[in-house]
């Protein structure tokens, strides 16, 4: 992120700093909150450094290096890749999150992963509420050759989550990409409809969905937390995907989620473009939110 | 999870029996809490540091009125400058200009602008009775300009006919080229989302200003942005004339601190907010609901009052 080069200017003041006092300590905090870490996680962590190094000499460089690694610790475990069972047929991916989180961009982006991995793709337009939702689904279907299952505007969600079920076991497709609506996940009605569309799936092949993959986006606060906490209990969400992380978004959040959740981070979205898809580097990121401007 | 400003100050300041004026020792307790109570809400650390200094001199040296508890006096001062700081009066959308009257709206990826677009139009055209023309400049996002024309047809407001292959700013010509033509009263401009960070991008909505000469150049924020709201709403407001800002999904439980931030560093009135994503869920600003939200309290605001 680019953010780095902020927090760099910040960290390169504290190389005066010989010792890792309270002060040092509290502007180390102030970074990873601003970083969106949130204030728990940031005391956390700042918390263990000072347990290990409190007083001791220390330069600018270490204290970004040891803060990086605390950082990265929590992240390390849950970097892991999105990986298709062959077994599966097709393997059932749906796609949920708020609004305007990036799903759809996200799913265009995983389908040309999938296609130029020679699997045979099908995207369901489950977003049958927003306007022209199915016809920005519809493009990147042409985009990345993936066949496109969609009915018109308005029409039922989870009739159509039935129809491209049924549309990718007749293709015999390896992978279905499931687009939703944006839903706020504090409206119980809009919630409702996504456990339907999960029995819906489950009707015709009980083991899916095989992956429920949550839309974060970078610029969110501390409501993330929710997002996670609410979309899990309801549709049992079973990975990550971190958009926009191209801004200055620094997606501090991440670390308070993977703390508290686990949940695996399978990709990070970097730009609107179909490439724009990276696997997430818990390091690299780490080292991002810690202020090395080399990361990123 | 989620614990009000009230109860964790009143952990604080409750145990003080003595009454009377705030001392500066109280005041530095509670600020502590407050100060955390602020960051948990998303509001900007920097915005975080301005704000409490100004708690402080307000708070120091206050009298506690006899029926609430010091820690309720800190709450409604805190209160009192949060509604202060968000802007008390509620600011329209401002149309006093001759016609085509043009409206930028500007803003992240995903933040709402195209939405906001219809659901401005929809309430010019039935509230004001204007005759309102929407143009999507958005060529970069699929469907974008499609999705605009749908809204349009969903409002029975005209949309700037698509033409395939042509330039945001050539977009923004031919819109107030129509709109003139046409007799419109007020030109709705949706334009592309973009990272503060894009240069090329930031510096294309500065070209769209200079053609279109908008009257509003509205920011679109979402109420859920995070440690990054200040940043991003001090970066449009430089390279743009920002008249006001729009702060979408109110109608989710996040604690809004975003608004503080935003409107502390650019200045800008809040001058409206959407609150869900039907073309009618779209609300004056009040600052005291927001107010109310970042501290996570109910009715000790009014309770002070009474006292
Ligand atoms: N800069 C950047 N923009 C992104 C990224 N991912 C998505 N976007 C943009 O974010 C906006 C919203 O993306 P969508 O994919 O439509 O989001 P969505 O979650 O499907 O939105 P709804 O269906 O309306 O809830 C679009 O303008 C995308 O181009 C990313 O990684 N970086
Ligand atoms: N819940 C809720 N959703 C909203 C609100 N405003 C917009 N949305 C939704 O947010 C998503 C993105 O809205 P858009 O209007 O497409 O956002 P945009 O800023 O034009 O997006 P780009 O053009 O891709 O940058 C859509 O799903 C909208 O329905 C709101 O106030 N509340
Ligand atoms: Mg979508
Ligand atoms: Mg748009």
């Amino acid at each position: 992120a680019r953010s780095s080069s902020a927090l760099g200017q910040s960290l390169t003041g504290l190389l005066r700093k010989r010792r890792l006092d309270e002060e040092t300590l509290e502007e180390l905090e102030e970074l990873l909150i601003q970083a969106d870490l949130g204030v728990e996680t940031a005391t956390r962590i700042t918390g263990r450094l000072a347990r290990e190094r409190y007083d001791k000499e220390i330069s600018a460089e270490e204290v970004r290096a040891v803060l990086a690694a605390e950082v990265a610790a929590v992240l390390g475990p849950v970097a892991r890749p999105l990986v298709i069972d062959p077994a599966h047929r097709p393997h059932v991916i749906l796609v949920v999150g708020v609004n305007g989180s990036g799903k759809t961009t996200t799913i265009g982006k995983l389908a040309a992963r999938f296609r130029r991995e020679g699997r045979r793709v099908v995207l369901g337009a489950g977003d049958t509420f927003r306007a022209a939702a199915i016809e920005q689904l519809k493009i990147w279907g042409e985009r990345t050759g993936a066949s496109v299952i969609a009915r018109a505007q308005g029409s039922d969600a989870a009739g159509l989550a039935f129809d491209a079920m049924k549309a990718a076991r007749e293709e015999s497709a390896d992978v279905l990409l499931l687009d939703t609506a944006g839903r706020l996940h504090n409206k119980a009605d809009l919630m409702a409809e996504l456990e339907k569309i999960v029995r819906v799936i489950r009707k015709q092949d009980e083991t899916a969905p095989h992956d429920v993959v949550l839309v974060l986006d970078a610029t969110t606060g501390q409501n993330a937390l929710n997002q996670v906490e609410i979309f899990r209990k309801v549709c049992g969400v079973t990975g990550l995907v971190m958009t926009k992380l191209d801004g200055t978004a620094r997606g501090g959040i991440l670390v308070a989620i993977a703390a508290r959740h686990g949940l695996p981070v399978h990709a990070i979205g970097v730009g609107e473009g179909i490439d724009d898809l990276q696997s997430f580097d818990a390091g690299e990121f780490a080292r991002a939110i810690a202020g090395d401007t080399e990361a990123a | 999870m989620f614990e009000s400003l009230q109860e964790r100050l009143s952990g604080i300041l409750d145990a003080l029996t003595r009454r009377g004026a705030l001392s500066d020792a109280d005041v530095q307790a509670a600020l502590r809490e407050v100060r955390r109570a602020l960051l948990e809400a998303d509001v900007a650390l920097e915005v975080v540091r301005g704000f409490t200094d100004k708690v402080r001199e307000r708070a120091v040296g206050a009298e506690v009125v006899k029926s609430v508890t010091p820690g309720q006096m800190v709450v409604k001062i805190v209160h009192d400058v949060l509604v202060e700081t968000l802007g008390s009066d509620a600011e329209a959308i401002d149309l006093n200009a001759p016609p085509p009257v043009a409206i930028m709206m500007v803003g992240l990826q995903g933040s709402g602008k195209t939405t906001t677009t219809a659901k401005i139009a929809k309430r010019l055209a039935e509230r004001s009775k204007r005759k309102v023309l929407m143009a999507s400049l958005d060529t970069r996002r699929p469907a974008a300009q499609e999705q605009l024309r749908v809204l349009g047809e969903q409002i029975s407001v005209d949309t700037l006919p698509i033409v395939a292959g042509q330039t945001p700013v050539q977009i923004a010509h031919r819109a107030m080229q129509a709109a003139r033509l046409g007799g419109y009263d007020v030109v709705m401009l949706d334009t592309a989302g973009r990272q503060f960070v894009d240069e090329a991008l930031m510096a294309e909505m500065a070209e769209i200003e200079a053609a279109a000469r908008p009257h509003e150049v509205l920011l679109v924020a979402d109420a859920l942005t995070g440690q990054d709201a200040v940043n991003l709403a001090r970066a449009f407001d430089e390279r743009l004339s920002l008249t006001g800002i729009v702060l979408t999904r109110l109608d989710g439980d996040g604690r809004g601190g975003a608004a503080l931030s935003m409107r502390a560093v650019t200045g800008k009135p809040i001058k409206l907010v959407g609150t869900g994503e039907k073309l009618d869920q779209l609300e004056e600003f009040h600052p005291g609901r927001i107010a109310g939200r970042i501290l996570g309290m109910g009715d000790i605001v009014s309770l002070v009052e009474k006292a």
